[in-house]
């Protein structure tokens, strides 16, 4: 068998190279999509007291923008720890009927509690 | 008999303005002394409760199966405009930004007739723009029970 001509070689080589640098360059691509920056939003949505559904307030919420659209209220849960301190947890919630099994909507937080002046 | 009467009131003439002034709301800074023993229990309550307290309102929230999924926290509420401790927070997000958050700052602003507190979470104990921990909100909010303080 005869050997390779040297150029023939270095051809052969250089081709290959390229082929393998593109098709990884392609495999990278698709496997990390292009990151599109997360639009942010808020919105003043009323607490309701869970148990009664009794409005006692208003939040603001922010979030992504596709679940901040989701929140109707904020539904409010007391609890105490060891009589020392009261808390009031706030869970953004997709619905004001909050009678039935309440659902989180999920990555969406209170940013402010409004103040109503009363004259 | 008389003696004893005068040096007691005297003394107590003597104290009795400093009594006053420790009792008596500082005006000028919109601060008074509850506000500061509030700030203090606070700060001690967060150091020594923050994590159990953080446990106390996951499992109640658990139990209820609306827990939070990320990450959450007990800091304290800072006023803005008075500097001292007037709450504390359940912060929750990321856990790399949840870790960052020392304090939330209350920064109070008036849009019409409403006035909005808005809970900023930030990385340093002095509220600055720069300080802010964006992507993490408010989940719970704690307050003290002694409602004298």
């Amino acid at each position: 068998m005869k050997p390779i001509p040297q150029f023939l070689f270095l051809i052969l080589c250089v081709l290959t190279l390229a082929n393998i640098s593109t098709s990884g360059g392609n495999s990278i691509n698709s496997t990390q999509p292009e990151k599109k920056p997360v639009e942010v939003a808020n919105k003043i949505v009323p607490v309701l007291s869970v148990g009664d559904g009794i409005r006692i307030g208003l939040v603001q919420v922010s979030g992504p923008k596709e679940y901040v659209e989701k929140v109707k209220a904020v539904a409010a849960i007391e609890g105490d720890y060891r009589d020392l301190v009261r808390y009031r947890a706030l869970v953004p919630i997709e619905t004001e009927k909050i009678v039935e099994n309440i659902t989180r909507v999920p990555f969406v937080a209170v940013s402010g509690v409004v103040d109503l002046k009363v004259s | 008999m008389n003696r004893k009467r005068k040096r007691l009131l005297s003394v107590f003439a003597l104290l009795f303005p400093l009594f006053l002034a420790l009792l008596v709301p500082t005006v000028s800074h919109g601060v008074n002394l509850g506000d500061i023993l509030k700030g203090g229990g606070i700060a001690v309550i967060v150091k020594n409760y923050g994590d159990e307290i953080n446990k106390a309102i996951n499992t109640l929230l658990q139990n209820k199966k609306i827990e939070v999924k990320e990450a959450t926290k007990v800091v304290p509420i800072i006023s803005g405009g008075k500097g001292f401790y007037s709450g504390a927070a359940q912060v929750t997000g990321p856990k790399e930004l949840v870790e960052k958050v020392k304090v939330v700052a209350q920064v109070e602003s008036t849009v019409g007739d409403a006035r909005i507190k808005l809970l900023v979470p930030i990385s340093a104990r002095k509220f600055s723009d720069a300080a802010r921990v964006k992507g993490v909100g408010v989940s719970a909010l704690i307050d003290l029970k002694v409602s004298k303080l």
